[in-house]
């Protein structure tokens, strides 16, 4: 949203998880490639 | 999801260039953004791209060195995909999926200005490297080590600004993603969005997957080159063959990322001149989620030539051929939705009908190079310069000249010149096939890429291939003035602009308000697909 408008409170919760899931999921794979290689 | 309003929701933007362009959280400047660095970006990687096809059009040495030759092929292409494509893909999502879904902006404004302001810097950063002792990298854009590794300075700084761009990439999928998961009007419901909505959603869900693994991949090479480890130094206990697999795990997704959102564009574009709705439109939905799995399953096709096992190649032989199927169900259903269709030839609809004609070549010859047999004769010639390039040029590239033509009017609120953006197809057509048609000759003769000097009997074909180049680069000046002539006036476009679009867009009036869908419009419960 623009600065001068606001979602109501359920869409933010659900645009927060979203995030945090694909965050985590971008981070995972980020991590996983580096770490599987250090186990070869 | 219920919009909430007050008066200040129907500002118009900040009257300072810098509030405005610098701090801005509004999705269509952010969109503009994007698309303003994207074309001067396809501008300097084109610049490149002639250097390189100047010093093909004679054998011998003429123009410049061959390592300044190679720093080109590795740039043109680093430069191309980060820096034009994917950006102008990533501009056009901003600017289209949120008044396609009926939502007011995307769902993370402040992020979506960063994910945008980090790019210029980025490729500050990798430009910057050609002024650098010992140059830019010149190993190829894969940075295959351990060629990669015996570079000088510029492997930190390229290494660091491809990050960047991969951060950038993630944070606009991801924002993609939470807009269309969240944003929707109501009654938008999944099935009832445009194809490009669709296809961006599909290509979002691949950037957060993929990026990461080749963020991986380059973290590692920084570390072999600067910290000591051996994750691809044989003599160390490490395998530089590794390298190969996790880059085309990223690399081959990444060929998807940048032909998904031009199938949702010649999706909207081809109903829209056809003036019927696009035929097939569910099967075209899981058609694109198809060819996004598949991608995640082809990548050693880019490598049969390594050496693996046979059950290997015919693993991957076989999984790159299933891609055709779903490719075929999408061709199909632009030609049948075309088929009996009260069909116009506007400059978007050319473009769109040259996307299906030329990317379907670059489609076959890529069949040809998944029958891994055939490959090892294929394998580093300009047959696959040649491939890859009706793919992306005649196939991403098109599609985002196409989408410019069919949105210019909405962002603008002026008509383009028709006559001058004919034009810039026939002359961009005839001299693209120019260009790289021949290359599958050269290639098939045994020409190999990424060389400043070859042979005399390749001497014809390059000199008229150089000539195919120059002409496309010069053609893509007209585009540049249709576009300045567009932004500063003409004639007055409604607000549906073309006779048969459908959908929210077209809703909105040209160009549209600053802010919209402030209130989420009503969508229909029974109305089809907004195509």
């Amino acid at each position: 949203m623009s600065d001068n408008r606001e979602l109501d409170p359920h869409t933010r919760r659900r645009i927060r998880w979203t995030v945090a899931v694909l965050v985590a999921t971008a981070l995972g794979f980020y991590v996983w490639t580096i770490v599987r290689q250090m186990n070869s | 999801m219920t919009a909430t309003t007050h008066d200040a929701h129907h500002e118009g933007p900040p009257s300072s260039f810098l509030q405005r362009w610098l701090f801005t959280t509004n999705h269509k400047d952010i969109g503009t953004l994007y698309l303003v660095f994207s074309l001067a970006m396809f501008f300097v990687g084109g610049l490149m791209a002639l250097v390189i096809r100047a010093e093909l059009f004679q054998p011998g040495m003429q123009l410049v060195d061959p390592y300044f030759f190679n720093q080109m092929t590795t740039n043109h292409a680093l430069v191309m995909i980060f820096g034009a494509v994917m950006p102008a893909f990533t501009g056009l999502a901003n600017w289209m999926i949120p008044i396609m879904i009926g939502a007011p902006d995307m769902a993370l404004p402040r992020m979506n200005n960063w994910s945008f302001w980090l790019l210029p810097f980025a490729f500050a950063i990798l430009l910057s490297t050609m002024l650098m002792p010992g140059g830019a990298l010149a190993g190829g854009w894969t940075m295959y080590p351990p060629l990669m590794l015996q570079h000088g300075m510029a492997l930190p700084f390229a290494i660091f600004a491809v990050h960047l761009m991969g951060i950038s990439s993630i944070m606009g999928a991801i924002n993609v993603v939470a807009t269309i998961l969240n944003m929707r009007a109501p009654g938008m419901t999944l099935m009832k969005m445009p194809l490009f909505v669709w296809a961006w959603l599909i290509t979002a869900y691949l950037l957060i997957a993929t990026m990461p693994v080749l963020a991986g991949a380059i973290t590692m090479l920084l570390t072999d080159a600067f910290f000591g480890t051996h994750f691809f130094n044989a003599a160390g206990g490490g395998d530089p063959v590794m390298y190969q697999h996790i880059f085309w795990f990223f690399g081959h997704p990444e060929v998807y990322i940048m032909i998904l959102p031009a199938f949702g564009i010649i999706s909207a574009i081809i109903p829209t001149f056809s003036r019927k709705p696009l035929f097939g439109y569910s099967s075209m939905v899981y058609a694109t989620a198809s060819i996004a799995f598949l991608s995640f399953i082809v990548w050693a096709h880019h490598m049969f030539t390594v050496g693996m096992p046979l059950s290997g190649e015919l693993f991957f032989m076989y999984a790159t051929m299933l891609i055709a199927v779903p490719t075929g169900v999408k061709v199909f259903n632009w030609i049948a939705t075309m088929w009996r269709g009260s069909l116009t030839f506007e400059t978007p609809m050319l473009f769109a009908v040259g996307f299906v004609v030329l990317f379907t070549i670059g489609g076959f010859s890529g069949l040809m190079l998944a029958i891994s047999p055939a490959d090892f004769q294929y394998h580093d010639t300009y047959f696959v310069v040649a491939h890859f390039h009706y793919v992306l040029v005649t196939g991403a590239v098109y599609s985002i000249i196409a989408a410019a033509y069919f949105w210019l009017p909405k962002w603008t609120g002026h008509m383009y010149d028709e006559r001058l953006g004919k034009l810039h197809f026939w002359l961009s057509t005839i001299f693209v096939n120019v260009l790289f048609f021949p290359q599958h000759f050269l290639g098939l003769a045994g020409m190999p890429r990424r060389i400043p000097d070859y042979s005399t009997q390749f001497a014809d074909w390059n000199a008229v291939s150089t000539i195919g180049a120059f002409g496309f680069g010069f053609a893509q000046l007209i585009f540049l003035w249709v576009v300045i002539k567009c932004v500063r006036g003409g004639a007055k476009a409604s607000d549906q602009v073309w006779e048969g679009a459908h959908g929210l867009e077209w809703t909105l009036s040209s160009p549209p308000p600053y802010h919209s869908f402030n209130e989420p419009p009503a969508i229909p419960a029974g109305e089809s697909s907004p195509r």
